[in-house]
């Protein structure tokens, strides 16, 4: 796999949805060891896995917001959280961890346009 | 043009798994070069051979072996959502003492088998999520 092109992949898995949420990010790592540029785009419903303070009913489970957290040290340092989808959530930046980077909606629009390729989950 | 196609429905869980079939076929006749299927989240009970629809209904796991036959498809299930849901192949199967389960014509890979269907292909395709 000698290319490096540029990956987004859309998150739009709420916690609640604890595998499906995990295997996104198994897959946004993967990407990342074999040396993809990605980019990682919360929306929808997947803001929510951004929550700084959060519930895990899950039992034993790592909280999924500490592997998300570890991202940047795994060559991720993007990640990003649409600010509609907050609004519409009644949440706000303040709410969500420090490694979210806000962005409006045109700009999220300019990313797909602009990636060579997006992984939709 | 050079297309994958991720699928992330298990066949009864609406009508995700379906749309990915009809569009690999129709990719197919249209001259496209389907250059994997990967079958990710519920998407990998598609390859297991232990799914009993009612007589009834079609077998969409069957449509996706004579599919793979015709065209010599790639059709990969990723190997860690599969053991997370109980499909396994022989080696698998018998590692996990575990029934072996893998349908004909689905091989279990990793996820670098994605990544490298993203660099590979002109276009991903996902279907359900």
């Amino acid at each position: 796999m000698p290319r490096r092109l540029h990956l987004l992949a859309i998150c739009s898995y709420p916690p609640s949805r604890r595998v499906e949420a995990r295997e996104a990010l198994d897959a946004v790592l993967a990407a990342a060891i074999f040396e993809q540029r990605v980019s990682v785009l919360f929306c929808g419903d997947g803001v929510w896995q951004l929550l700084r303070e959060q519930g895990d009913y899950s039992g034993a489970d790592k909280p999924l917001a500490r592997s998300l957290e570890a991202l940047p040290l795994y060559g991720v340092p993007e990640l990003l959280v649409d600010t509609e989808s907050l609004a519409e959530r009644g949440l706000d930046p303040g709410d969500l961890l420090d490694i979210a980077q806000p962005v409006t909606l045109a700009q999220a629009r300019e990313l797909m346009r602009r990636c060579d390729r997006i992984m939709s989950f | 043009m050079r297309l994958s196609l991720i699928v992330n429905a298990a066949p009864e869980e609406g009508q995700s798994a379906w749309s990915a079939y009809h569009f690999a076929r129709q990719a197919l006749a249209d001259g496209h070069e389907l250059y994997r299927i990967f079958f990710y989240h519920g998407g990998v009970a598609n390859g297991c051979n232990a799914r009993r629809p009612p007589q009834d209904e079609t077998d969409l796991t069957r449509l996706w072996q004579a599919l793979a036959e015709e065209h010599g498809l790639d059709l990969v299930i990723c190997i860690s959502a599969a053991k997370r849901r109980g499909i396994f192949n022989d080696a698998e199967a018998q590692r996990h003492q575990a029934p072996s389960n893998l349908a004909a014509q689905f091989t279990l890979s990793g996820l670098g088998q994605y990544t490298d269907a993203l660099i590979s292909s002109d276009r991903l395709v996902s279907f359900g999520g």
